[in-house]
């Protein structure tokens, strides 16, 4: 049994099929990266993982405990679809920070509302400290104490990034989302990301799911590459496998266009 | 001589601000209500509430006083409402109309985006809309309100139609029918201050909400 267990998850919007059958398990610890041609159904993969779509058919379960079943058709109570949201958390493409709060806010909020919850149920607190000071040493944690104080049109994307990290971390989730974190940032910002989390990765252990464009990065960071080809996941398996053996001829030619456009793109930079 | 017509026309004044404080009062949270309806995804009641909302914007708001004071009474002989009831109920429809557009673009203006992080974040709805959305709404409806409650001063003006005593009204009846014309342009000075005490309001709001860009 793995940690992570996702079984021919499928979704479609109208008629149009998006998700076509996605497995794959992925276990304690590992980073994935989901690579592969935009519109390929990656971003619709993390949003079913993260309940912001309902997927059409399918399973998933952590640890062994089923969290989602495409063929429970019953609408959820909002109270049971906030808990098994929890189990995953997920850094936007957009940020999307709460434009009115701080970044301390912004972490401090959604933390302060789950306590608050947790108390009044009985459940007992999950923090060792109190809210306050879990959410500023989070900042700490991400370089972003001095930026505490400051709203997010205030700070640069990379920050911004970061505080969304960390107010996701907050929560404790159990496995981390990213939606394309580089494409949303300046490419010279790109290297700036990749090292936060890959120091998250080494510093923290969570598990993670990356839905990227950058191979390098999927490369170097990933402990599974799954690719992705008109909804369906058409490889997965180690970086090595994926990038080094690709055994479709769609992931050959994928691969084949991404490194040959930045071989062109390279030359070119160097040609100036 | 100008005292008196100073006091004479502050009494009327008062009814001009009572039309404006009372339709403020019921227009703004009906426009919400409204708003609410007509962004429903109950096609039965969207879409006749946009239909009304297209007929009450769609024809001029004096028309609208005139119906409702004179149909009743015209149409099917029963005694109609009190000439202030009627510009009331006229103009509180017109204006809670016009407020729950400006409501649906404030809040068809907050990204999707802001929604689901509060959602991946484990929030309650409650939550996500007092904590996160409303504020945001609040912030980008404030200036299209100001504009429409500052025209709100001036449409009171439509009352004298159907004789209530607004401002307008008694400097005809009471100076200009007796050859003095100069207090209808001293009406002028009301209608000024009065906005200008609101245009200073909504600039202190806006500056007030200024402390965060989306």
């Amino acid at each position: 049994m793995a940690f992570l267990e996702v079984r021919d998850l499928y979704k479609k919007f109208g008629k149009t099929e998006v998700l076509k059958g996605i497995s794959f398990d992925l276990e304690e610890g590992e980073a994935m990266s989901v690579i592969g041609s935009s519109g390929n159904g990656k971003t619709t993969l993390l949003r079913c993982l993260n309940y912001l779509e309902r997927a059409d058919g399918g399973t998933v379960a952590l640890r062994g405990e089923q969290i989602f079943n495409g063929a429970e058709k019953r609408k959820l109570k909002e109270k049971e679809l906030r808990e098994r949201r929890l189990h995953f958390g997920l850094v936007f493409q957009g940020f999307n920070l709460f434009p009115q709060y701080t970044a301390f806010q912004n972490v401090k909020l959604p933390l302060s509302l789950m306590e608050k919850e947790r108390v009044k149920q009985g459940k007992g607190s999950l923090l060792e400290k109190s809210v306050d000071e879990t959410a500023a040493e989070l900042l700490e944690k991400f370089g972003l104490k001095d930026k505490a104080k400051n709203y997010p049109c205030e700070l640069s994307g990379g920050q911004c990034q970061r505080v969304a990290i960390a107010r996701a971390m907050a929560l404790k989730p159990d496995i981390l989302c990213f939606d394309e974190p580089t494409s949303a940032l300046d490419p010279e910002l790109t290297g700036e990301v990749l090292k936060v989390i890959r120091d998250l990765k080494r510093d923290s252990g969570i598990t993670m799911i990356i839905v990227t464009h950058e191979m390098e990065f999927a490369r170097g960071i990933s402990d599974k590459v799954l690719f992705m080809a008109e909804g369906r996941a058409l490889e997965y398996g180690t970086p090595e496998k994926i990038f080094a053996h690709p055994e479709t001829d769609t992931a050959r030619q994928f691969l084949q266009n991404y490194f040959d456009g930045k071989n062109v793109q390279e030359k070119e930079e160097n040609d100036e | 001589m100008f005292w008196s017509v100073t006091l004479n026309l502050l009494k009327g004044f008062g009814n001009t601000a009572l039309i404006f404080l009372v339709t403020l009062v019921l227009a703004l949270p009906l426009g919400l209500v409204i708003a609410f309806g007509s962004t429903s995804k109950y096609k039965v009641l969207s879409y006749p509430i946009k239909v009304i909302v297209w007929i009450v914007r769609g024809t001029p708001l004096m028309l609208q006083v005139i119906v409702i004071f004179y149909a009743p009474g015209l149409l099917f002989g029963v005694k109609g409402l009190s000439r202030f009831i009627a510009v009331v109920v006229a103009f509180v429809i017109n204006y809670a109309c016009y407020f729950s557009e400006i409501y649906r673009s404030g809040i068809q203006s907050v990204p999707r985006g802001q929604y689901e992080a509060g959602q991946v974040l484990g929030m309650k709805k409650r939550s996500i809309f007092f904590r996160v959305i409303l504020l945001q709404v609040i912030k980008q409806i404030t200036p299209p309100m100001g504009n429409e409650i500052i025209t709100l001063v001036k449409d009171t003006s439509l009352a004298r139609i159907i004789m209530v005593q607004e401002i307008l009204f008694v400097a005809f009846s009471d100076y200009v029918a007796k050859g003095i014309i100069w207090p209808l342009f001293y009406t002028g000075a009301f209608y000024l201050i009065f906005v200008g005490l609101l245009t200073v309001l909504f600039h202190f709001l806006e500056k007030k909400m200024s402390f965060y860009k989306v």
